[in-house]
């Protein structure tokens, strides 16, 4: 092995920087929703196990046993809210140094 | 014309489309630098960013091997829909924070956030080799189980006119070809036409599946004719395997290097979200497919054993073809879908393998040309080694595979999840959590025993791994500390 040295703006006698501009602000509500849904898809996957279900025999629901059913309505559920996650999700391009010049 | 006939120019004409793009990529290219060859200078956009995304996560492991293990497992195998889609939940932890170092720092490899976060700090450089070993061994396995899938594909579509041997080795050679002619770039552009074909077929597949068997209540029906068991609702075991199934898949694979390295390669953060918004339905559009698929021929093939077992969908396609000159082009379109699924995921897979070899493993320079032509000699000996091994171990079922791998990797999860978020993570703990983790899944391999009580034993590695890291973060004396996005205090 033969790594590299470490990185410029890593090193020791450059280590404080500036956090201005690093998370540009996000409105309150978009993160809380955000939050918000993460925590939905949460629970979903917790309901999409049947961890729940007495011992009776599976009826049908569209065709397949309910509790697959029930795992594929989650699921479907759960890449929705997640879709709406991330278009709330901020990831910033950009993040300024110590002289608030962006990179 | 006969359905061998229809493969063979229908793989032709597919290769061809694929050496066009590869040149055109080599003309887009703007320098020799490993930025511009691993992640296209990072310049992509949304269209080309999800179809990568898509094409590289959807992979001969989801058409050949989930098919495999719905048909072993039975209707229990919904979890793979789950599991697939926690990955792009997972991602919400990494990527908002990830990206914007990267982008400053300039990272190629998954290496370099290693060797950012942890610098200057005793540990950090074992930390960066075991993390890379890591993923140079999940990147190995992965090319293998594409090469074999391939094979097995080829072979069972062309009725064994072209044999399992030549077809790992023609397909190898033709993804060595493209991926160190554009690199990058002609991965993503493959991708993104691999990722077309991919729907296209699974979608022509499922519609057939359905008019075949006459609706979903049939298609159940027909199976627990077949295997009355395969509906009953899993015990108390299956369930806990379905959490912790979900658990390793969803962590594992947020730290495949070619998904890190997509989040560097993306054009902009807005590009990047919009494309893992669209992520997020793919699950339902490729996984569950596939594994109807599965489920469809446990009525229609029995008895078939677990390494058999990953034949079923070439084997339905083989049946479908069978029906007419219509169905052999239908089958075809998947064919090629599944094939293009396959190799878009190898070329990935070998380019994040030259990458993480020549960078982090050997220590060549990112910002050095050389270091790309060092990482394009890597990947061709990495293929041809294990193209020889596809040939060479062909009774290995997938999904076992696949496991190992992400029982490894996972190991390697708190260096980026926790690194991340936590300021007081220290490298020195995170090496020996690390090391315990590994240590316990290979005891596990060792005396056969990958499961307790239905958990995955990657998974109480990574347990045991987090406490030793965190507890040992907390205890080391304070030092610098990582203030997130680029700030040390």
């Amino acid at each position: 092995m033969n790594p590299q040295p470490p990185r410029s703006g890593v090193d020791a006698g450059n280590e404080k920087r500036s956090e201005a501009g690093a998370h540009p602000e996000q409105p309150r509500w978009a993160r809380r929703l955000r939050h918000l849904l993460l925590c939905l898809i949460g629970l979903l996957y917790a309901a999409s196990i049947p961890w729940y279900r007495g011992d009776a025999p599976p009826s049908r629901i569209f065709g397949l046993p309910d509790w697959v059913a029930v795992a594929v309505l989650c699921y479907a559920a759960a890449a929705i809210l997640n879709s709406a996650a991330w278009l709330l999700t901020d990831i910033p391009d950009s993040i300024e140094d110590d002289e608030g010049h962006g990179r | 014309m006969t359905r061998e006939w229809l493969g063979a120019v229908g793989v032709v004409a597919y290769l061809a489309l694929l050496i066009g793009i590869a040149v055109a990529a080599r003309r887009a290219r703007q320098n020799e630098s490993p930025a511009d060859h691993f992640l296209a200078g990072r310049g992509l956009g949304v269209f080309v960013l999800f179809l990568t995304l898509y094409a590289t996560t959807y992979s001969g492991n989801t058409l050949l091997g989930y098919p495999g293990e719905a048909y072993r497992q039975g209707f229990s195998w919904v979890m793979a829909t789950g599991f697939m889609l926690s990955i792009i939940v997972v991602f919400h932890a990494l990527a908002p924070k990830l990206r914007p170092i990267a982008v400053r720092e300039g990272f190629v490899t998954p290496g370099d956030w290693v060797r950012f976060r942890f610098s200057g700090e005793s540990g950090s450089r074992q930390l960066l080799f075991g993390v890379s070993l890591l993923m140079a061994f999940a990147l190995a396995s992965f090319l293998f189980s594409q090469l074999k899938a391939m094979g097995e594909l080829a072979e069972q579509f062309s009725g064994g006119v072209i044999s399992y041997e030549w077809s790992v080795a023609l397909l190898a050679g033709m993804v060595l070809f493209y991926e160190t002619v554009g690199g990058m770039r002609a991965v993503a552009w493959t991708d993104a036409l691999q990722g077309v074909l991919m729907l296209v077929g699974l979608a022509a597949l499922l519609q057939w599946l359905l008019a075949e068997s006459g609706g979903l209540g049939a298609l159940t029906s027909q199976i627990l004719e077949v295997r009355p068991g395969a509906a009953d609702l899993p015990d108390a075991g299956e369930q806990i395997n379905w959490f912790s199934t979900i658990a390793l898949m969803g962590l594992a694979s947020v730290v495949y290097p070619q998904a890190i390295q997509r989040i560097y390669a993306a054009r902009s953060g807005r590009v990047l979200r919009r494309s893992l918004a669209l992520m997020s339905f793919m699950p339902l559009a490729t996984t569950l497919v596939v594994t109807l698929v599965g489920l469809a021929a446990i009525a229609r093939f029995q008895g078939l054993g677990d390494v058999e077992a990953d034949r079923v969908m070439p084997l339905l396609l083989g049946e479908w073809a069978r029906q007419g000159l219509g169905f052999s082009i239908a089958a075809m379109v998947v064919f090629l879908g599944a094939l293009a699924a396959i190799m878009s995921t190898a070329d990935s897979v070998l380019l994040s393998l030259g990458s993480v070899a020549a960078e982090d493993l050997f220590g060549r320079s990112h910002r050095e040309a050389d270091t790309t032509r060092f990482g394009k000699r890597i990947a061709a000996a990495l293929i041809v080694g294990m193209a020889l091994l596809a040939i060479g171990a062909r009774d290995v079922t997938l999904w076992g595979v696949i496991e190992l791998k992400m029982e490894l990797l996972i190991q390697s999860v708190p260096v980026f999840l926790i690194a991340i978020h936590w300021s007081r993570f220290r490298a020195q703990p995170a090496l020996l959590g690390l090391a315990f983790g590994v240590g316990i899944v290979l005891a596990g391999v060792a005396w056969d025993s990958q499961r307790v009580s239905g958990v995955h034993i990657g998974v109480i590695g990574l347990a045991a791994n987090v406490a030793i890291a965190c507890v040992g973060s907390l205890f080391r004396v304070p030092g610098r500390r990582f203030r997130g996005a680029t700030q040390f205090e």
